[in-house]
């Protein structure tokens, strides 16, 4: 059964992942991430280095290749897309994705 | 413009930090930079040995120790031959001019230092950087620049509060002119994610705060290093200026967001000869240090200053 295709962007570090992806809208939010999830956040910072070390993957919805979350993503060779329009309005918390950073492909398993 | 050292000069030259050291050379070797000074780390350690029973005191007994160590440092005086010597160094800034206070460290874990760009963790980020900071406001942004070797995420990060060695960490901190930047470029001089010999340049408007956070997806230049010219682009969104506050003295936050107009966003943010001149300046900072190396450019209108660089560890 296909996975449909639906969001792309920058690549920071290729790689492919399957995860469930975890919304941060705020701080706060970052106490819900478990082992083995995909982050999706507008951008990283310090302050999300504790839990990013838990994440199998990281999608943000804004930067480039050389922002925090792309330069943490290499450093840590954990696969990366960054410049994700509409990321956190599209993608589900607590549901299955693909992060498919070698084809530039974020997808929703089905 | 030239990095002037802070301090008795008898710290070994690895012992100054990348980021020190390199405005230094890259200074001497005729690149612009800012101008500015860094406080040396013989400069920190006689300001810390009268109270370092208190700082461990505090790092093993407090709850918030980031908070007391801060506290205590800011009401903690520098020696008096080292007050004076940066006064002697401040007295070279322009009185009106606005300056980065930023912290280049060095941590003891378990018997062994490990600097900042180390091969084995990145350091990058670690400590507290302030930014804005008015003459007046120098002495303590540096204190607060030290205190930050104890600040949250390096106690858990070093388990600093069981760590014997910790208290033996120092610090540089680098001061200099923060140039107004009308736009701001982050440079690599290798393709950091296939590996190609080709300069990867992301730049947006106002200061570089916008790229490095993330907060902005800049135009993306992938740029031929022999002739200079753009070899694929990609126009990013722009969405926002980085303005900043005067530094008050605290933690709070001085960066804030303008959102930038249609036509800020439509518009290329570089045209090609302020590539060309980026090309030019990034190909001679890498045959210099002879490694592909990761840089931070701003354009004060048409004047072009290397902020910082420093090798790529991810190659």
């Amino acid at each position: 059964m296909e996975n449909e295709i639906i969001l792309n962007g920058r690549v920071a570090c290729k790689g492919y992942v399957e995860g469930e992806a975890r919304l941060i809208n705020e701080y706060k939010d970052l106490e819900n991430i478990r082992n083995g999830d995909i982050l999706v956040a507008q951008q990283t910072d310090m302050n999300y280095t504790l839990y990013l070390d838990k994440c199998v993957g990281i999608i943000t919805e804004r930067g480039g290749r050389f922002s925090h979350a792309a330069i943490y993503s290499r450093e840590n060779s954990i696969p990366c897309i960054t410049a994700v329009k509409g990321a956190l309005e599209s993608i589900i918390d607590g549901t299955k994705y693909i992060l498919d950073a070698n084809n530039n492909e974020i997808r929703r398993m089905k | 413009m030239v990095i002037k050292l802070v301090g008795n000069g008898t710290v070994p030259k690895q012992d100054l930090g990348t980021k020190v050291t390199r405005l230094i050379e890259l200074s001497q070797d005729g690149f612009l930079v800012p101008a500015g000074f860094a406080v040396t780390p013989d400069i920190y350690q006689r300001f810390l040995n009268p109270i370092l029973d208190k700082v461990k005191h505090l790092l093993t007994n407090s709850q918030k120790p980031d908070k007391e160590i801060t506290k205590l440092f800011l009401e903690s005086e520098l020696q008096l031959e080292d007050k004076k010597r940066l006064e002697e160094a401040k007295g070279n800034i322009l009185f009106d001019n606005l300056l980065a206070i930023r912290s280049s460290g060095n941590v003891y874990v378990n018997g062994q230092v490990f600097r900042e760009d180390s091969k084995d963790i990145s350091l990058a980020g670690q400590f507290d950087s302030f930014l804005a900071v008015p003459i007046y406001g120098i002495e303590n942004a540096i204190k607060m620049c030290w205190a930050s070797l104890y600040n949250q995420r390096s106690i858990q990060r070093f388990e600093a509060t069981g760590n014997k060695d910790y208290a033996k960490s120092g610090m540089s901190v680098l001061c200099h002119e923060m140039i107004p930047a009308t736009k701001s470029a982050v440079v690599m001089t290798k393709d950091p994610i296939s590996g190609e010999n080709v300069l990867g340049i992301e730049s947006t408007y106002g200061p570089c705060e916008a790229i490095v956070s993330g907060r902005v997806t800049g135009d993306y230049f992938k740029v031929d290093k022999e002739s200079g010219k753009v070899i694929d682009s990609e126009k990013g969104e722009k969405e926002e200026t980085a303005v900043y506050s005067v530094f008050d003295g605290t933690n709070n936050r001085n960066i804030w967001w303008n959102t930038n107009n249609n036509a800020l966003r439509e518009n290329w943010s570089l045209n090609q000869s302020e590539i060309e001149k980026i090309c030019e300046i990034a190909i001679a900072v890498e045959n210099k240090y002879r490694h592909p190396q990761d840089m931070e450019f701003v354009f004060q209108n048409d004047q072009l200053y290397i902020v910082q660089t420093r090798n790529i560890t991810t190659i």
